[in-house]
């Protein structure tokens, strides 16, 4: 016989982490230049931050991200400052007095922040808005930068500020695959056991016990009771044939509200490693 | 099978095969299953799943929008006919692009929004950027001014002094400008309050006016850091009134601090505000 289980999200976490904004700032010295009678890059992408950075929840942690804030040219870390919680205005005005110094990559600054939040594990739930103008001076591969920035589960949001156009690849990136952290948190990755007993009123048998999604195990035919070791546990009886395999389907929603469960017990021919050692199964 | 679900199912067609054909995830049957599956409990474990996953994508819409969205498109892997799996999707896009227009005029004052999703609904509202005018004499050289502010310069150590005296005032004022400098505006605000009165009532009275605009211009610009623009505009106005020859570096002062300045320079020599 063998014992297969499909099991819904677990209980999760009590209280869910607030969500964490980072904007990312292009202060470059090509950012500055400016028509006559009309604004700057520059001057929108500070007013622009600065306005989003008002507009956000209190409670909502925001980090500011400036590129271009020092030299050497194109090798300068970002100044990084944050996270600031409860206290928007003091990011805000750091913003609007941002003042440009060298050229820097907007690559590798999105590199840096996508390795940051890998390492604070905040990813998942911190959006990334970048204010540049996206003709960078100091190359790198903002694609990729971005799609390592993805992978992390953030998010990002690009403000166009000029003519540039933003590259393909950061429009319509490849999207990450894989279980969302999210979801990981409530997925219960354990394997579940079970026992094989004799039934309540069936003859005498001793218990056998195995794993469920695990290969097919030879057991005596009759009637017989399995229990799963979910919570709570889950008694099934069956009755297992000679010469054939007996398959248990189970699957268990334990957060669904109400609790559901459901099973098939199926007959089978008994797979070739299984029946070329004995009968019955 | 109705128009929109056709629809449905190629929009998340191009999205699902980004992210690994509809592949299971751990703990889940596979191959994963549908609720299309002629297996009644194989359909039933889509269904029941989809429902589950759906109900988790929006608790983290708000909180995950990245992880949301991956957990729509597997909502609509299971369950291609879901509406709300592609609009939960579609919402929940972890790339977008903003292309707001520049106006040169003062914009609405967006107030600190209650959620995020409102604060990032303004990404594309114009960004209003109020050219600098030609009044202020950017070339002067105030001894007092906010210049200091784009500087580095480590936070000055307390210095031992009676309450009421030009050092002890100067000191305060210097530590208030560094706390201005790192951001910490309430702060700097307070030590700008103690360096005003610190300030002796007898001396030379140039130097004393000064220190006094010195110490109210510091207090206004953490003012307006701190949104208190009525404030703000009171130290503004009584630092103009102690020292007229008072400018600002416009080169590295906010130009909001410069905004307020203006109109406190224009509302204490008469004009209009």
């Amino acid at each position: 016989m063998e014992v297969d289980i499909a099991r819904g999200l677990a209980a999760g976490p009590g209280t869910a982490a607030p969500a964490r904004v980072e904007v990312v700032l292009d202060v470059t010295p090509s950012m500055a230049a400016a028509a006559r009678g009309k604004s700057s890059n520059l001057d929108a992408a500070r007013a622009g931050a600065a306005q989003l950075l008002r507009a956000l929840p209190p409670d909502v942690p925001a980090t500011l991200v400036a590129f271009g804030v020092s030299g050497p040219a194109c090798q300068a870390p970002p100044l990084v400052l944050g996270p600031e919680s409860g206290r928007p205005a003091v990011l805000a005005l750091r913003a609007e007095e941002m003042s440009p110094v060298a050229e820097a990559s907007l690559a590798s600054t999105l590199d840096s922040v996508a390795i940051a939040l890998a390492e604070q594990e905040v990813a998942e739930r911190t959006r990334v808005v970048v204010f540049a103008d996206f003709a960078s001076q100091c190359g790198g591969d903002p694609c990729a930068a971005g799609a390592k920035l993805l992978a992390t589960g953030a998010t990002l949001d690009l403000v166009v500020l000029g003519e540039a156009q933003v590259p393909a690849c950061l429009r319509s990136p490849v999207l990450p695959g894989g279980l969302p952290a999210s979801v990981s948190h409530r997925t219960d990755a354990n394997p579940v056991s079970f026992r094989l007993m004799a039934a309540p009123a069936g003859p005498a048998r001793a218990p056998a016990d195995g794993v469920a999604g695990e290969r097919a195990m030879r057991v005596d035919p009759g009637p017989a009771m399995v229990e799963l070791a979910l919570t709570p546990p889950l008694e099934v009886p069956v009755v297992l044939s000679p010469g054939a395999l007996l398959r248990l389907r189970v699957i268990d929603f334990p957060e669904a509200s109400p609790p559901l469960r459901d099973w098939a017990v199926e007959t089978a021919p008994p797979p070739p490693d299984v029946s070329k050692e004995a009968s019955p199964q | 099978m109705k128009r929109s679900s056709l629809v449905l199912g190629a929009a998340l067609c191009a999205a699902s095969n980004a992210l690994a054909d509809c592949e299971p995830w751990p703990g889940e049957p596979s191959p994963l299953p549908a609720v299309s599956s002629s297996d009644d409990l194989t359909a039933r474990f889509a269904h029941l799943r989809a429902e589950e996953l759906a109900a988790l994508a929006l608790q983290l819409e708000p909180l995950a929008p990245g992880d949301a969205h991956r957990v729509w498109l597997h909502v609509a892997c299971l369950d291609p006919q879901r509406d709300d799996a592609r609009e939960g999707a579609e919402r929940t896009s972890p790339v977008r692009v903003h292309t707001p227009e520049v106006v040169h005029q003062p914009g609405e004052v967006v107030p600190a929004a209650a959620d995020l999703a409102f604060a990032f609904g303004h990404l594309d509202d114009p960004i209003s950027v109020v050219l600098a005018t030609r009044g202020a004499d950017a070339s002067a050289k105030p001894r007092a001014t906010t210049s200091a502010l784009a500087s580095p310069t480590v936070r000055p150590q307390p210095r031992a002094a009676p309450s009421e005296s030009p050092l002890v005032a100067d000191g305060l004022l210097d530590e208030a400008e560094g706390l201005v400098r790192q951001a910490h505006f309430e702060e700097a605000l307070e030590k700008a309050t103690k360096a005003r009165e610190a300030v002796p009532p007898t001396g030379d009275p140039a130097a004393l006016g000064k220190r006094r605009a010195r110490a109210d211009l510091i207090a206004g610009t953490a003012q307006v850091a701190l949104g208190q623009d009525a404030d703000a505009r009171a130290s503004f106005e009584r630092a103009i009134k102690t020292d007229p020859s008072l400018r600002l570096d416009r080169a590295s002062t906010s130009p909001k601090v410069v905004r307020a300045f203006d109109a406190a320079r224009a509302a204490a020599s008469g004009g209009a505000p």
